[in-house]
This record gives structure tokens, C-alpha cells and sequence, in this order.
């Protein structure tokens, strides 16, 4: 590992333009509620920029970026923050102009919520570390050091959380094609 | 990576999918770069400062933010103390002399009068303003920029007394983690192991989700 004084700069800037987006995602597929994403995503931010002299430019940024999101959106889950009580219609507005050309939407929609619904079968300790290791191929050796587990605990977790998450994506598939 | 996953084969062709997925909307990340602009305005202008030079704009910036944000983000885990307390003297009868540490001539107010006392001297010696929040991360900072800086130029001596006038003002200042670190590796720059690693188990007590921990440990470990 490179001393901090060895090590090359990364301007906020940088990190702000290539990853907001990655981290605004991580923290709603971490359970995040629309409604805070964008203030959560603000302060996942500050802290960032207040570390970022240690980052170590070695090591893949969206590990390092995930970790952050991570302990916001368990601080989030903690605090059980509910600042509004409702949901503008402008996100749903904002959203739909993200997703991919016409001939794709419906897919895309689809998958998504069908992955979110289903995430959101798993409590949040199983589902940290789903996320982690299922849709950000991070090594369970390593979530487990962020979320301050033993490796067999967070292996464990994993274990359930496929078998939870499979099961809830079952059922929920089931019931849309019922509809 | 994790391909032995027991997921079937659907299930990971979701995954797949949703991995690409991109949620944030346009105009969101256009108002937080908004919000953030202090910091990211810092960034564009930081050119080819160094690594302390830029971490000194990146919590300027934060502070900024934090600040803009109602000075309960980044700052939120310390009440910060007052750096001088106001002396307030009261002394019957009068006069009093009252010599203020170190200070310009102090300024003297007449109390209002009590029927059947004589009048109380209030004499108020003259302090510095004390620090809000933000001047307060900003001196705590500077001070441990002055470390970084010092290790930076091979002199971890100064490092060490740049340290030590953190731990004496800001005992347990929003830098703390930062000052653990700076101290630990001027510790090992000289060749002070044992000290480096008893500080390094400290901080790891102390702060156990330090994300500047492993470093540390790892700088610890480096010396014997």
C-alpha cells in the first residue's frame, strides 16, 4: 500500500462526475427511500471529499466509493430518517428520462423494479451484503471488514440473502404474471 | 466474482441486468453539484497542489458545505468547547485591580447598584472570540496540515510537535483519527516503533471503523 505521500491526486471533481450516479444507485439498492436519496447521496459526498487524500489510486474507487455508501445508508437505516411525507411527482418524472430509448424502457423498468422489490425482501444486514457481493462483485472477505463482521458471518449472510432474494424474485414474478 | 454463487442461472441473468442500471436523474445530480460546488469548485482549482494542499481544500470545502448545510454534517460529533471562556470577576468593595493573562487593557463595566452594598466591580478581561465550528476544523487543519506537510519534507520531528499542539488544543477534535495517523507515522519515520504501534492499537480502540486504520496499522507494522 503506498504511503498518503506517494500517492497521486484524485480531484473531487473527478470522483463527483464519474461516480455520483454509482453512488446515488448503491445507496437506493442499500435501501435508501427516493425521497433521501439525493440528501443521503450530498453527505455520502462530503465525507468522500473530506478522505479523499486517502484514498489509495491502486485500489479499484468503487470499492472504496461503496464503503462510504454503505455506512451512510446503515447511519440512514439507524436513524430511520423520514424527513418528507411525500414523494413529488418530479421523481418519477426525473427517473423515466434516465432510462434507456423507448424500445427498451419497459425492460429495463421491469428489471429493475423487479430487483428492487426483491431486494427489499432481505433486512438490511443480509441485503448489505448482497449488494456488496452479488451486484458489486466486491470479495466477502472485504464486506465483511466494512461491516465490521467475521468472514464466516458475512458468508453467511450471503447464503441466506441468495436463497431470500431468489425466493422473493419467484414469487414477485409469479404474481406479475397473474396481473 | 462470486461465481459459485447458487444463484440460478435467471436469477444471475437479473443481476446482470440490473448491474447496468443507472438510477440518479439529470437534473438531481446537476442540483448536488450544486450543493457540492464549494468542494468541487476547490478541486478544479487545486492544479498541482499536493496531496496535503489538496486535502486542505477538500475540508474547506466540506466545512463549506457542512456550514451551508446547517453545521450539522460533517461537524455533528463534537460539541465544540469554548477555546477561552469569557472571565467574568465580581469584587466588592471597589476598586479592583484585575490584571488580564496576557491581554490589552481590560475593559471595566460598572454593575448596577445594589441598595445597601457597594457597588460591584464587573471587570471582563478581554478574550478571543471564540471559535465556531467551522474556524474551529479550519484551525484543527491547518495544524495537522502543518504535520503532513513536515512529514512530506522529512521532518517528522516537527510532525510530532505539530501533532502534539492538535492533542493540546483539540483534544478531541474532529481530526482526531487524522492527528492518530500523522503521529503514528512520524513515529515510524524516526524509528519508534514501539510508540507507533502502542498508538496504532489506541487509535485502533478508539476508532475502529477508521478508515484510515488499516494504513496506519500497516505503517505500524513496518519497523521493527
Amino acid at each position: 500500500m503506498l504511503r498518503p505521500a506517494e500517492r497521486a491526486e484524485v480531484p473531487f471533481r473527478e470522483v463527483f462526475e464519474a461516480h455520483a450516479a454509482y453512488v446515488w444507485t448503491t445507496l437506493r439498492r442499500l435501501g435508501v427511500e427516493e425521497r433521501d436519496v439525493e440528501d443521503v447521496t450530498h453527505e455520502t459526498f462530503v465525507k468522500i471529499a473530506a478522505h479523499l487524500a486517502e484514498y489509495d489510486p491502486s485500489r479499484p474507487i468503487r470499492a472504496w466509493l461503496f464503503v462510504f455508501a454503505l455506512r451512510q445508508a446503515r447511519d440512514y437505516k439507524r436513524l430511520a430518517r423520514r424527513r418528507h411525507e411525500v414523494v413529488g411527482a418530479l421523481d418519477t418524472e426525473e427517473t423515466a428520462a434516465q432510462l434507456p430509448g423507448p424500445d427498451d424502457v419497459v425492460a429495463a423498468r421491469e428489471t429493475h423494479a423487479l430487483v428492487a422489490e426483491a431486494l427489499a425482501c432481505l433486512d438490511w444486514d443480509k441485503r448489505a451484503v448482497f449488494v456488496a457481493c452479488e451486484l458489486e462483485e466486491l470479495p466477502v472477505a472485504e464486506v465483511a471488514e466494512s461491516l465490521g463482521v467475521s468472514r464466516n458471518t458475512a458468508a453467511s449472510r450471503l447464503r441466506l440473502a441468495r436463497a431470500e432474494f431468489t425466493k422473493a424474485v419467484r414469487r414477485l414474478a409469479k404474481r406479475r404474471e397473474q396481473r | 466474482m462470486n461465481a459459485d454463487s447458487g444463484l440460478p442461472p435467471d436469477v444471475r441473468a437479473l443481476l446482470d441486468a440490473e448491474r447496468g442500471h443507472v438510477e440518479m436523474p439529470t437534473a438531481a445530480k446537476a442540483r448536488l453539484a450544486r450543493r457540492l460546488s464549494p468542494s468541487l469548485h476547490a478541486s478544479a482549482a487545486s492544479g498541482a497542489k499536493t496531496i496535503g494542499g489538496w486535502k486542505a481544500i477538500a475540508l474547506k470545502g466540506a466545512l463549506v458545505v457542512a456550514a451551508a448545510a446547517g453545521g450539522t454534517f460533517a461537524l455533528r460529533h463534537e460539541r465544540a468547547p469554548r477555546e477561552q471562556p469569557a472571565l467574568s470577576v465580581r469584587v466588592a468593595p471597589p476598586p479592583v485591580a484585575f490584571v488580564a493573562p496576557a491581554a490589552p487593557a481590560p475593559e471595566i463595566v460598572r454593575a448596577p447598584e445594589v441598595a445597601s452594598a457597594p457597588p460591584a466591580v464587573v471587570v471582563r478581561a478581554p478574550v478571543a472570540k471564540p471559535l465556531d465550528a467551522a474556524e474551529r476544523l479550519e484551525a484543527e487543519r491547518k495544524l495537522l496540515d502543518e504535520a503532513r506537510d513536515a512529514l512530506q519534507r522529512g521532518e517528522p520531528e516537527r510532525a510530532l510537535e505539530a501533532t502534539d499542539r492538535h492533542a493540546a488544543r483539540f483534544a478531541h477534535g474532529t481530526l482526531t483519527e487524522e492527528r492518530y495517523a500523522l503521529r503514528v507515522r512520524a513515529l515510524v519515520r524516526l524509528g519508534r516503533g514501539v510508540e507507533a504501534r502502542a498508538l496504532a492499537s489506541e487509535m485502533a480502540s478508539r476508532f475502529p471503523r477508521s478508515f484510515l486504520l488499516e494504513g496506519v496499522q500497516r505503517d505500524a507494522e513496518t519497523i521493527p
